[in-house]
């Protein structure tokens, strides 16, 4: 089991390392050299200054002792300048973050809640006509663009009925009490868990359909077991591993969901700020946030990982 | 396996058209894709030219679905975005499509060392989050039409690699492979031969998911500004300005929306019957 996670969590290290090189790379690519930045800003000077800056910021050197040496200084915690902010990158992140995460992690939640009982349904009533609108309902989930569900419900909910703010986050607006704060997070919230619970109820369903057909299942039977134990203790504890697998891989897909959405409804969180740094050229900022989601995902599988040896005695085995 | 079902003399096609909502949705993206191809035709308006008196109009007996904040007739300008849409969706899929055929059999068939390095590759491509990257490598660009398709492909190639890599390493196993082999077949004649026509089921289900994925990126980075550049109108740009006049001119924000949401619904479905009339043991 140890080893198994040990082994694990090492295969992680050549991931961070990938997105690390990615971002570099990138950085090279990007327009806006700091030295053109400099001549742009400041006309008076001169090449020779540019050269001996050059120099000093070590721009010249070969491109593994830059890459090494931006990795030394990320490790440290040291993620460059904003342009954009005027503010080091390190000192932007955390809250941002935190916006994220809190709107992630609350869409899934509300996606776990509605698609979990919803598949469980959807298999115990496999082809009744609810079975059938629900699976519909599924289809049209993963088919909504979130940027367009997102410009509908502002539109009904907001410019329509004029229930909840069309955009922003509750820290533009102090005092507010908790049904108000919670106002800000109707809409994304709404629009970003839709997608998931589409998809996790189908997966919810078919899993449990799959485990149904097992031969423990036909032994419990055999047993004579009542129908709810055999549901809930011997096909529903199983069915559940992978979804818990599932949920944890799809986490990459909720934090793009969360890019787009956090646009729709500038949301103050990374994936706005990604989007807000690249309008303005900030591409230091944009590649910061992208190595932190790169970061994040990573762990996301770990997670999984682990959860699935935990409930899965099969892996713990090996 | 469920060989009386083949040996029934049922072909995958006519199973296919007895999945109802599959068949439907075949017809509207056909209808979508002959009408996109035809606007120029078919609209006495043109996509590009600015009539500023005429902005923002509602829908109308001579605009159809309104005009635009530069007063562009928005039916004519939806038939040419479909053709933008569309093709990058279609070219994507297909070349992603290829990308990943070629990466999985390569790597099922040879196996060994060439495998386990094209398989460390696709999993390191899977575990970066994409979106983030797809931006910024799209605003590094210029946003032509060819750059969003090369950038759709770089990050729609590995399910796909992956499944024909499984399929190819069970049966590169089989015997009418070794027979091949024994008769002196040259490798890249026994892949594309004897191998990949049994792997053709689930490319063809997972190819169409791909085109799927491809439209809604394609949108997503177009709505975001940073995909197909105005004036070239694509279903995701358009709604680009959409979420300022909201208020005044919902129409704008739609119908865009409407195609975007009907041609991957209706890809979804067809996925899903082709997933049943190929191979009813497939799962997603």
């Amino acid at each position: 089991m140890y080893r198994h996670l040990l082994k694990r969590t090492a295969q992680t290290i050549p991931v961070v390392f990938f997105v690390t090189v990615v971002v570099f790379s990138l950085m090279q690519l990007a327009p806006g050299d700091p030295m053109d930045m400099l001549v742009l800003s400041n006309p008076n000077v001169t090449p020779e200054e540019v050269e001996r800056l050059r120099a000093v910021y070590g721009l010249d050197d070969p491109i593994y002792v830059q890459y090494f040496r931006w990795l030394s200084q990320v490790v440290q915690g040291n993620l460059g300048y904003s342009r954009l902010y005027h503010r080091p990158i390190t000192s932007i992140l955390p809250q941002r973050l935190a916006n994220t995460l809190a709107l992630t992690g609350l869409s899934l939640l509300v996606s776990i809640l509605i698609a979990i009982p919803i598949g469980i349904y959807s298999a115990l009533r496999q082809y009744s006509v609810m079975d059938y609108l629900l699976s519909m309902v599924a289809f049209v989930g993963i088919s909504f663009p979130v940027f367009w569900s997102g410009i509908l419900v502002i539109l009904l909910f907001s410019v329509v009925l004029g229930w909840v703010p069309p955009g922003g986050h509750p820290s533009i607006e102090p005092g507010l009490g908790f049904w108000g704060q919670a106002r800000y997070y109707v809409a994304p919230v709404l629009v970003l868990s839709f997608f998931s619970t589409a998809s996790w109820m189908r997966y919810m369903r078919s899993s449990l359909l799959e485990v149904i057909r097992q031969d423990y299942i036909l032994t419990a039977r055999a047993k004579g077991l009542p129908g709810r134990v055999i549901w809930v203790r011997h096909a529903l504890r199983n069915a559940l591993i992978p979804i818990v697998t599932l949920i944890a891989l799809t986490i990459p897909a909720l934090i793009g969901g969360a890019v787009v959405t956090e646009i729709v409804f500038s949301w103050p969180g990374m994936g706005r700020l990604i989007f807000d740094s690249l309008m303005n050229n900030d591409y230091y900022l944009a590649m910061a946030i992208f190595l932190i989601f790169g970061v994040l995902v990573a762990l996301f599988n770990l997670l999984a990982e682990v959860a699935y040896a935990f409930l899965d005695p099969r892996i713990r085995m090996e | 396996m469920e060989p009386s079902r083949t040996r029934s003399g049922v072909t995958p096609w006519q199973r296919l058209r007895r999945h109802r909502l599959a068949m439907i949705s075949l017809g509207l993206l056909g209808v979508i894709a002959l009408v996109s191809l035809l606007g120029p035709w078919l609209s006495p308006h043109s996509y590009s030219r600015v009539h500023l008196q005429q902005h923002l109009q509602p829908p109308s007996a001579s605009h159809w679905l309104g005009t635009d904040e530069l007063g562009r007739d928005v039916l004519t300008r939806l038939l040419q975005g479909g053709r933008v849409s569309l093709f990058v969706g279609l070219t994507a899929a297909l070349l992603s499509a290829l990308a990943g055929i070629l990466i999985g059999a390569v790597s099922g068939y040879f196996g060994g060392f060439i495998d386990t390095l094209l398989m460390r590759f696709t999993d390191l491509m899977l575990s970066i989050p994409s979106l983030p990257l797809l931006l910024i490598l799209s605003r590094l660009g210029k946003g032509t039409v060819w750059e969003i398709v090369g950038i759709l492909v770089i990050f729609g190639w590995m399910s796909l690699a992956r499944i024909v890599r499984g399929s190819f390493l069970s049966l590169r196993e089989m015997q009418f492979v070794d027979s091949a082999r024994v008769m002196g077949i040259p490798h890249w004649r026994i892949i594309l031969r004897h191998i990949l026509p049994n792997t053709m089921a689930p490319v063809i289900v997972y190819a169409t998911l791909n085109l799927g994925y491809a439209i809604l990126a394609e949108s997503s980075l177009s709505y975001l500004g940073l995909g197909i550049q105005p004036p070239l109108p694509s279903w995701g740009n358009m709604l680009l300005n959409a979420q300022h006049y909201l208020k005044v001119a919902p129409w704008l924000a739609v119908f865009p929306g409407l195609l975007i949401f009907v041609s991957l619904l209706s890809v979804n479905f067809l996925g899903d019957g082709l997933r049943d009339a190929l191979d009813p043991r497939l799962k997603i």
